[in-house]
Order: C-alpha cells, then sequence, then structure tokens
C-alpha cells in the first residue's frame, strides 16, 4: 500500500495526466486516488471494472497495458508482487505514451 | 455483396508497397479449399506489372506475371505439376484449356492448406496486357467460385489509406503485423513466420473469448481505438492492436518504439 503516498506525486510529476489512481482488480475497488478536478465515483468505478477486463482477459494476462482514443489516453500497470493490483492513469490523448509508462513503472517498483 | 475479408485484402494491397518485405505476405482462407478465391482477388487488385511468386508447404511456388488484374503468363512451377505445360506460354483471352490447367495449377499447389504465401515484386520491363492474359474475374466464372471483386466505398477507401499510411511510417520499427476482423478467422500478415504466427494465435483467442471486439469495436461511446498490451514481465515485444473501421491490426513492436507507433497512430488514423 506504499504506492498511496506516491499518487499526488507520481500526477503532479506527470503534467499530461488527469488521474492516478490504485486499483484492486479482483474486488473492482479503487483503494487510492489522485486527481486533478472533480471525477464522479461511477467514473472511477467504470476505469477498475476497464482495468481489470483488460489487464485479466481470457485470452491471456496482461501486466501493462495502454489504450488510446481521440479524446484520452490510459495507462494501467500490475503491481509486481501484487497481481490483482494495478496502477491506472488517465492522460491526454497527446500524452508522451513511453514518459509515462515509465513514471508508472519507477512509481510501482518504488512501492514494491 | 462487399465482404469484409475483401476489405482486408483491399487494405493489405494498398498496404503491399514496401511493408510485406523480402518475406511476403501469408494469405490464409477460413479453411481447406477456399484458398481460389483469395488468390484470385490477389489477382484482381494487382494493377501495375509484377511478378507474384505463390508459395506453399514443401517448396512449392507458382510465379505469374500479372498486371491490371489479370495473369499474363506463368513463368515458372515448382514442385507443382504442370502436365498442360502452361509455363512460359502467354495466355489469351477466354482460352478454357488454359484456364482449366492454371486451375489445377492452382489447387495443386493449395493442396489441403488453407494458406499461401505471396510475394510480389516490380517488374521492370513493360508489360502491355489492358486486354491480354486472363483477368480474375474471367477466371472466377469460369471456375465457378465466389469470387468478390474489390468495391470499396469512399469510407473504407479512407480506412485502407489510414492503415497504409500507418504502417509505411512503422515499418521500421514493427517486427511483424497481421491484419484480420474480430469474428473471422481470415487475415494476412508480413513478418517472421514465428512472429506472424504468435499473433495469429493471440488474435485467435482474442476472438473466441469475444474479447477482440470489447472495447475496440462494440464501445457504445467512442472505441478504443489504439491498444497496446505487454504480455509477460520479460517480454521484448509488445502487442499493438489498432482498429480502424472495423478491421483489426496486430502488430508486435519492441516497447522501445511505442512512442514512434503512437505518434504514427495519432497521424494516420482519422479520429
Amino acid at each position: 500500500m506504499a504506492i498511496l503516498q506516491h499518487l499526488e506525486e507520481l500526477r503532479l510529476g506527470l503534467p499530461a495526466v488527469e488521474i492516478v489512481a490504485y486499483m484492486d482488480l479482483r474486488s473492482g475497488t479503487v483503494l487510492g486516488k489522485s486527481v486533478a478536478g472533480d471525477e464522479p465515483q461511477e467514473r472511477l468505478d467504470a476505469l477498475c471494472a476497464l482495468a481489470g477486463d483488460v489487464l485479466g482477459g481470457d485470452a491471456g494476462e496482461t501486466d501493462e497495458a495502454v489504450m488510446m482514443r481521440s479524446t484520452e489516453a490510459l495507462v494501467l500497470r500490475r503491481a509486481p508482487g501484487a497481481p490483482a493490483e494495478a496502477l491506472c492513469l488517465v492522460c491526454a490523448p497527446d500524452v508522451d505514451i513511453s514518459q509515462v509508462m515509465e513514471g508508472a513503472r519507477r512509481a510501482l517498483d518504488a512501492a514494491a | 455483396m462487399k465482404t469484409k475479408a475483401t476489405l482486408e485484402q483491399r487494405l493489405v494491397r494498398l498496404a503491399s508497397s514496401g511493408i510485406a518485405g523480402v518475406g511476403g505476405r501469408m494469405i490464409r482462407a477460413g479453411g481447406p479449399g477456399a484458398l481460389l478465391p483469395r488468390i484470385l482477388s490477389e489477382i484482381d487488385e494487382t494493377l501495375l506489372p509484377r511478378q507474384v511468386t505463390l508459395a506453399a508447404g514443401n517448396d512449392r511456388s507458382v510465379v505469374l506475371s500479372v498486371t491490371n488484374g489479370r495473369v499474363l503468363r506463368v513463368n515458372a512451377v515448382d514442385g507443382v505439376a504442370d502436365p498442360e505445360g502452361l509455363t512460359g506460354e502467354t495466355l489469351e483471352p477466354g482460352d478454357a484449356q488454359a484456364m482449366a490447367s492454371l486451375k489445377a495449377l492452382f489447387e495443386d499447389l493449395a493442396g489441403d492448406e488453407d494458406q499461401v504465401l505471396v510475394r510480389q515484386e516490380t517488374v521492370i520491363d513493360d508489360l502491355d496486357a489492358a486486354q491480354a492474359g486472363l483477368s480474375a474475374e474471367s477466371l472466377a466464372k469460369a471456375w465457378e467460385t465466389s469470387f468478390v471483386p474489390a468495391d470499396l466505398s469512399e469510407g473504407e477507401e479512407l480506412a485502407g489509406a489510414a492503415i497504409d499510411t500507418f504502417l509505411q511510417a512503422t515499418q521500421d520499427v514493427v517486427t511483424a503485423w497481421l491484419m484480420t476482423g474480430p469474428e473471422t478467422s481470415e487475415s494476412e500478415g508480413a513478418g517472421p513466420a514465428d512472429a506472424v504466427d504468435e499473433l495469429t494465435a493471440f488474435a485467435e483467442a482474442r476472438r473466441e473469448t469475444g474479447e477482440a471486439s470489447k472495447h475496440i469495436t462494440d464501445a457504445k461511446d467512442e472505441p478504443w481505438s489504439f491498444l497496446v498490451l505487454r504480455r509477460g514481465a520479460e517480454a521484448a515485444d509488445v502487442t499493438v492492436i489498432v482498429a480502424v473501421d472495423g478491421i483489426l491490426l496486430y502488430l508486435s513492436v519492441g516497447q522501445e518504439h511505442l512512442g514512434k507507433v503512437a505518434d504514427a497512430w495519432r497521424t494516420a488514423v482519422p479520429a
């Protein structure tokens, strides 16, 4: 749970990131978050469900995923040593994906 | 009526220049015996002068001169019976015997397989064949097969152009790619055979579980059209899935190149 202490720091360190959320994929629960503005709980719950679907698909488990569309980008990454937990970052669509992926990896490694 | 398979073939044709590399592209049919229409589509969509090599297992191959959607000549065969001596002969329009021989040649090539490797090389010498040779449409009629000529709407042409642009921009960093649909087993790809096979198996697994459509082509709001999956902590390559107008493009890409691939998608694919 040490990652929860880093959520705010992670979001503020990556200007294009609007939401950083730490999730329990198994229960579909948002364990902690750092949000730039007001985000309804339903939105966070939907992100949690999406992360569970994408990282835990029946075609094979995935450790990390990036999803993009014209309005936003998502970076999802499982926590090392706690595969049922994952970090979710919601970003602007023109974000530097590699930079955000690296930021997520560092935050999780630092908390491990 | 157009089929998704026809669209996919045409998109690959649009994307074929330089993308396939020396290894060629694999054409897969829905099952054994279904390759003839796919081969005819390949011929139909070849408009500029090309030497087209169709290769199957056990070192069997047929080399054709094709232009303007017509087979002008069988240049060479290897491991395939040619009892009628078709090789080297210029094919004349309406030659029923030549059409039957060509069909036998292709059937012998395909055998029980459901895939064939296609390589295209630009022909330097001038082939003036506006009306010469055997057109794909005439062959389809003679062979009584359900060949569907490509006839794309403006939107489909735009989708094809977007995929073409995307593949051109990423060809230096993509290890392998596979083009398919969320509900079809037909696919075409390029790259090392093991990498294409791995993408094929993954695409099939996602189709069987319904994940191929989930969040990508069936979303109620704007679908996600670019998806990166890293499977296995030590995996060198990541799998990128790009969705354009119902077509799914699976790519194997080194993780260090993700930024370039994402930028190419933003540039090439219309919102």
